[in-house]
């Protein structure tokens, strides 16, 4: 998980003193804005299933964004009858279009989609007495089943808006559905949950997030109209 | 209106549009449904029956004295048992389970006794034991957090029988199976 961070702020770190020095021109990036979910902290206090912490980072490119979504998620669930704990983290790919890349207070709505992919462990420990809808006829035992190292991926449709409170800072949500979700490499344990997507109940979802984000410009955003002619946007720096 | 009240009640109808964005995101339905159980369903065929080409399967005689298993107390079945079919229970705790089957000949009533509520009963059992050794793999699920675990049974195999002829017709187990092991004699 360090090693991927690593990976992931190296890429940041590369793409924004690559955008900052690059030439000035209609795809160059002009800034990047860094986020997490605040939902992180509602967990935290009030929820004893599910705990999980994740960063988003965008780079805008012209009215294009290419976004990056990284985050570590834990679900346990502790039941009479069982116990299922699960480990590991996720990360999302993708770019959205923004449709309000016009809009003088730099608010965004935008479209987009995802590739995403999750890596976790878990483990489900049961009473054999407490299987459903069968009469075991067997004295009851407790068992236990895992998977040390199980890979899962999908695709994400997502839509949502950032709005600007003050400033460079920004408030939003991304409404999410997620489909064609492929889990590898279980045992006979099918996983209850995976980071990222969510309860693997189907092989599609819905998920929602929030997120609070803050704009670290690098150059004036220029606009082009239709006539070719360049307008400096008004705003941020 | 002054241009920084109209940002701000912009900005507050923005973020109640955020706010009450979840709410069309409401949880998903998990429904308590499972069509798995451990039953192993056994049926007695008469060869004779094969030739017509329409199996049937008989509880005319198929008399058990008992039906036990390998590391279980419990008796399944005893003389009083009229079945067509036969549901023997997979041990959830293995993957593999051997079950022993005491099968009668015959049972004799006397009806002749004088006391009309005593009826002697005589068993006769075959000396032969029969035996039905499954092996299988589980699968097992969370149908969800209040419906509870799920063991699905697959890949059934007869590792070991005693019967003359067998034949397995369904290699999973499920509520909707009439017959996973067909017993011809």
């Amino acid at each position: 998980m360090r090693s991927t961070l690593k990976y992931i702020f190296s890429v940041l770190l590369l793409t924004y003193g690559a955008a900052a020095f690059g030439q000035v021109g209609k795809y160059a990036p002009t800034s990047i804005r860094i986020g997490a979910d605040p939902g992180t902290l509602g967990y935290m206090v009030f929820s004893e299933k599910r705990n999980f912490f994740e960063v988003e980072a965008e780079m805008d490119i012209d009215r294009f964004f290419v976004v990056a979504d990284y985050g570590v998620s834990s679900f346990d669930l502790n039941e009479d009858s069982y116990t299922y704990e699960n480990d590991g983290s996720y990360l999302r790919l993708g770019a959205d279009i923004n449709f309000m890349d016009k809009d003088p207070d730099q608010n965004v709505a935008f479209f987009g989609l995802r590739y995403a992919m999750s890596s976790f462990k878990d483990q489900l420990d049961y009473n054999t007495s407490a299987i459903i809808q069968s009469e075991i006829g067997w004295p009851s035992g407790l068992e236990s089943v895992e998977n040390d190292k199980v890979s899962a991926n999908w695709y994400e449709m997502v839509a949502g808006i950032k709005i600007r409170i003050v400033k460079q800072l920004y408030f939003g949500f991304t409404a999410r559905f997620k489909l064609k979700l492929d889990v590898e490499r279980t045992d006979s344990l099918r996983p209850y949950y995976v980071p990222g997507f969510g309860k693997h109940i189907n092989n599609s979802a819905f998920g929602f997030n929030y997120y609070v984000s803050y704009k670290l410009p690098f150059r004036k955003k220029q606009v082009y109209i239709e006539n070719d002619k360049v307008i400096e946007k008004k705003g941020n720096k | 209106m002054p241009k920084a009240k109209c940002r701000t009640y912009q900005v507050a109808s923005w973020l109640m549009l955020i706010l009450s964005g979840s709410l069309f995101f409401s949880c998903q339905d998990e429904d308590c449904v499972s069509i798995s159980n451990n039953d192993f369903l056994i049926g007695f065929v008469n060869a004779d029956t094969l030739e017509s080409g329409k199996i049937e399967y008989t509880s005319v005689d198929t008399l058990f004295y008992k039906v036990t298993a390998e590391g279980n107390d419990s008796v399944f079945y005893d003389w009083r048992t009229r079945s067509l079919t036969f549901a023997l229970p997979l041990n959830p705790s293995s993957d593999v389970t051997t079950f022993h089957l005491e099968m009668l000949d015959s049972i004799r009533y006397d009806t002749l006794s004088l006391d009309p509520l005593t009826i002697d009963t005589t068993m006769y059992v075959n000396p032969m034991l029969q035996t039905i050794s499954i092996s299988y793999d589980q699968r097992q699920r969370i149908i969800s957090e209040d419906c509870g675990v799920e063991i699905s049974y697959i890949n059934l195999n007869v590792d070991e029988v005693s019967f003359s002829s067998t034949e397995i017709i369904e290699d999973k187990l499920s509520r909707f199976n009439e017959v996973n092991l067909e017993i011809y004699f």
